[in-house]
This record gives C-alpha cells, structure tokens and sequence, in this order.
C-alpha cells in the first residue's frame, strides 16, 4: 500500500451516503489476496432525486384515483389494486436502491475496477492495472454538477484496453488526486 | 326465455369480476416469477461486491417474495 494512504489504513471514511468512500471494509469477487481497496466510488446522491420523485407521485397517486374507483369496482378487488400498487412501488424503490449501491467504482492498490449493473440482470466488470493507464480526465459540466460537486472520470488506458468511465461522481478532483497518487507509487512498465 | 331474459342471466358484473380475477392472478404470477428473479440477483450482486449490509438486501428480497406470494393467493382465493 502507498505510503500516502498508511494513515488512513486504520478506518475508513465514508461521505455522502458511502458514494466516496476511502478505505472502505469491502472486498470484491476477483480481488486477490494482496490487493488493497482504497476508493470505492458510487454516484452522488443527487442524481438519485428523479427516482425519489417519481416514488412520491406514485405513492400519492392511489389517493386521487380510489375515489373514482369505488364506483365501479368492489371492496376486494380495490384492496387488491392498491395493495399491488405499493408492491410495485416496494419493488421499484428496492430496484433503484440496488442500482445505487452496486454500480461502483474501485480503486485498488494495483487496479481500477468498474462494476456495472445495467437493468439489474446485466452485469459488466471492467478492470485496469495501475501501471497502465495513460491518463486520468475529471469533467464537471452545469450548475447542479458544480454546486453538489460531483462530475464525471474518465481513465484512459493502452489502446487496446477498454477505457474506464466513472459517471456522476463526488469529489471527481478529489479522486483524480488519489489514482494520480497511486500511478506515481507504482513502477510502470517500459520507464 | 326472451333475448332480455338472457341478457340479464349473463350478469355482466360477474364478467367483470371474472375478468380483473383472471388479470390479477396473471399480475400476480408475473410478480411471484419477478421477485424470484431479484432473490437470486441480489445473491448474485453480493457476492460480486462483498460489504456489510447487515443482511437488509436478502430481507428486503424476502419481503418482496412475501408480497407476491400474498398477491397470489389473494387473487386466487379471494377476488
């Protein structure tokens, strides 16, 4: 582990409902034994907001359309449609949740790792070694993106790897600091 | 029996109920097969990033199969 992170190597700090976490207690599928993790990243929780929305107008709808319902329909089968609708709304709430927390960005001590959900069922593990990237890109673009403090990363790697993308995340400066913090710690091939 | 007669002794309510019936045990289904589908993906999403939830992901899981199953033998038994 760099030494610019050994004080940080007794506990972890998590900010903004763990969308930057440094030094977080996780562990991932393909990481070995001497890997490290040392930034863990998910997207800020503002962009969460239209989800949020959109489950508050659902919750509220029934309140509106029951009063047209009890005229055509019975006690029973009204109970039935409501209860369905707060089902649904469970789900859907639970779904997004899922979508938050394990759309993440790794950031280890010899790899940068991205973990892609795409609808729940599709899942995309991308990963770089730390010697090989080429280049590290942090954009913030609107008011909201600046004001909240959270952009968008990009890590170029060898032409013929994948590059890595990290959408919509805090402190993407911040962030930038530590994988630039960790490519020079770490011996790169061919210099 | 005239054809007023006939119409009558269809009761069209009961069409209707027998309708939202068939179309709430289909919803049901669907959602029952759903959550079965999430149960295992949460597992799956888990074990690809491993961190303490305190097993609130696996009991929220369970409670949306719960809720299926309820729907399910709602629909059927009761509606």
């Amino acid at each position: 582990m760099p030494k610019v992170f050994e004080k940080e190597k007794s506990k972890g700090k998590h900010l903004l409902l763990h969308s930057f976490c440094l030094r977080p207690s996780l562990r991932f599928e393909t990481q070995t034994d001497d890997e490290e993790v040392v930034l863990v990243l998910r997207s800020h929780p503002i962009t969460q907001i239209n989800w949020i929305f959109t489950s508050i107008i659902i919750f509220l709808l029934p309140l509106f359309f029951n009063v047209f319902l009890t005229e055509f329909l019975l006690g029973k089968q009204i109970f039935f449609i409501n209860f369905f609708w707060y089902t649904f709304l469970f789900s859907f709430i639970f779904l997004n949740i899922l979508n938050y927390l394990f759309n993440v960005g790794i950031v280890t001590n010899k790899r940068i790792i991205d973990v892609d959900f795409h609808q729940i069922l599709y899942k995309e593990v991308t990963a770089s070694s730390i010697n090989k990237i080429e280049d590290v890109t942090a954009k913030t673009a609107g008011f909201f993106a600046g004001f909240f403090n959270y952009g968008n990363l990009f890590v170029q790697t060898a032409a013929k790897e994948q590059n890595i993308e990290f959408l919509n995340i805090p402190h993407p400066m911040e962030a930038v600091s530590i994988i630039n913090k960790l490519m020079k710690s770490f011996p790169r091939n061919g210099h | 029996m005239d054809i007023n007669q006939f119409l009558n002794n269809l009761n069209l309510v009961n069409f209707l109920s027998l309708g939202i019936k068939i179309l709430a045990v289909g919803i049901s289904i669907f959602y029952l097969l759903f959550s079965i589908v999430i149960l295992k993906q949460v597992g799956v999403m888990k074990k690809t990033i491993e961190f303490n939830d305190y097993g609130l992901l696996s009991f929220f899981s369970f409670i949306q199969l719960s809720l299926g199953i309820f729907l399910l033998f709602y629909s059927l038994f009761v509606l």
